[in-house]
């Protein structure tokens, strides 16, 4: 078995692992919901304008973990916008390169460039939010505060992006040089770092590959750790802000619960 | 030790408040209340009532909140039953909130959901604090079985369901 064929094995491996780890710990659990107490929301109550507000608050700006401190704020700022960001970007490449030349990306022409741009901004955006917040992990082990802290999620997707770094750096070490790449910002300047190295075959490879299979095993993990937070919390938080449903269940639960025994239905 | 749980006399409240203020008090939570009283009018008007009932969890034996956590942060203690979150495991996804057929857990000023954990730090031999404040022994806890000829003296009933709470309750 070649190295590729393990690679094109385990990818949609992973990433069915993403999609049945939501399955079993997200959908199956608001299935949970709807059974228990799916006949006290009033889901027709829904407020728009309290959605629209509760998202800017809990996933835009996250004011909760603002009221933690600055440093849990910003450190979590960084690595979610860092992440959402470089996501987007992510998908946008893959799909603009698949279905469009690759060529002008990959060699640096005007029209791609915010791609370069985005992408690597937003890695290094979410490298800093990674390095900050597992060096501030390592000074609180043992405290209470660790009881917080995800460790192995934040190394793990740190373990991604340095990765991604230096296999980006390889691939341009390994390209003539060309201004425009100015634009990758840490991708370049770690390029122009290594360039007398070059060329990086081998090497290239196998931090390509690593990444790619840490990328994937990263979603797989999505479902399967506290980071499924990242589709929980929000989804949670913009219905936990309708008062009016919020309300109307625990009113349901009062009159079910004044009603005598021989009247309940 | 089996199941703990109360008793909540609803004819005997008055919705003084003072054992969601005890609760928060002796729990250090702040503006998250932990037992708030909610408060219903029925009947139509000349034959209106106002009736209170204190909202705490109820520590269900088959709690939904538990299902419904998608990282597991919530157990139950096996020495008393009483259902607990992990603080550090949570991650403030409200699920257990509409989860919980009572809607009980309350998500705090700093994104964790929390809930009575019925004064777990209480000395030993202590009435529970919303229970020991009560001006009108509305509330008493305690081991279900130890508790349960109080509730029949009042005329309780434990309320049903398929997450079995564990509450008497007198209407």
């Amino acid at each position: 078995m070649t190295r590729m064929t393990l690679f094109w094995i385990l990818i949609p491996l992973f990433i069915g692992a993403l999609f049945v780890g939501l399955y079993r710990n997200l959908f199956v659990k608001l299935g949970v919901i709807l059974g228990a107490s799916g006949r006290f929301i009033p889901f027709q109550s829904l407020d728009a304008a309290a959605l629209g507000r509760a998202y800017a608050d809990e996933v835009v700006v996250q004011r909760r973990i603002r009221l933690r401190g600055r440093l849990p704020w910003a450190r979590h700022m960084l690595i979610s916008w860092g992440f959402s960001v470089l996501f987007v970007f992510d998908v946008l490449t893959a799909l603009l390169t698949k279905y469009l030349p690759s060529e002008p990306f990959m060699a640096g022409n005007g029209g791609w460039l915010f791609l370069k741009f985005g992408l690597n901004l937003s890695g290094m955006v979410l490298l800093v939010g990674l390095v900050v917040a597992l060096g501030r992990g390592a000074k609180a082990a043992g405290t209470e505060e660790a009881r917080f802290n995800d460790m192995p999620g934040a190394a793990f997707l740190l373990a991604v992006v340095v990765t991604w770094f230096i296999a980006v750096a390889m691939h341009f070490a390994n390209l003539r040089p060309d201004p425009s790449r100015g634009w990758a910002l840490l991708g370049h300047w770690l390029g122009e770092a290594i360039r007398g190295g070059a060329p990086y075959g081998a090497a290239y490879s196998f931090f390509w590959i690593s990444h790619a299979l840490l990328a994937s095993a990263f979603l797989a993990y999505l479902g399967w750790s506290r980071m499924i937070h990242i589709f929980a919390a929000p989804l949670g938080r913009i219905f936990y802000h309708q008062p009016a449903i919020r309300d109307a269940k625990v009113r349901g639960v009062m009159e079910g619960l004044l009603r005598p025994r021989g009247g309940r239905s | 030790m089996g199941q703990t749980g109360w008793i909540f006399d609803i004819n005997r409240c008055i919705g003084c408040h003072a054992c969601t203020i005890a609760c928060a008090t002796w729990n250090g939570t702040d503006s998250v209340f932990w037992r708030p009283v909610a408060r219903i009018e029925q009947g139509t008007y000349p034959d209106v009532v106002i009736r209170n009932l204190s909202m705490p969890c109820r520590h269900c034996a088959d709690a939904p909140c538990m299902q419904a956590c998608p990282v597991k942060a919530r157990s139950e203690r096996a020495s008393d039953g009483v259902v607990l979150v992990d603080q550090g495991t949570c991650v403030g996804g409200t699920l257990c909130f509409w989860a919980c057929p009572f809607g009980v857990p309350k998500i705090g000023p700093e994104g964790k959901m929390s809930k009575c954990t019925y004064c777990d730090n209480r000395p030993d031999g202590l009435p529970r604090a919303c229970e020991e404040v009560c001006p009108t022994k509305a509330i008493v806890s305690g081991d279900l079985e130890a508790i349960e000829p109080i509730a029949r003296q009042r005329g309780a009933e434990r309320v049903g369901g398929p997450a079995r709470p564990a509450l008497f309750l007198v209407r």
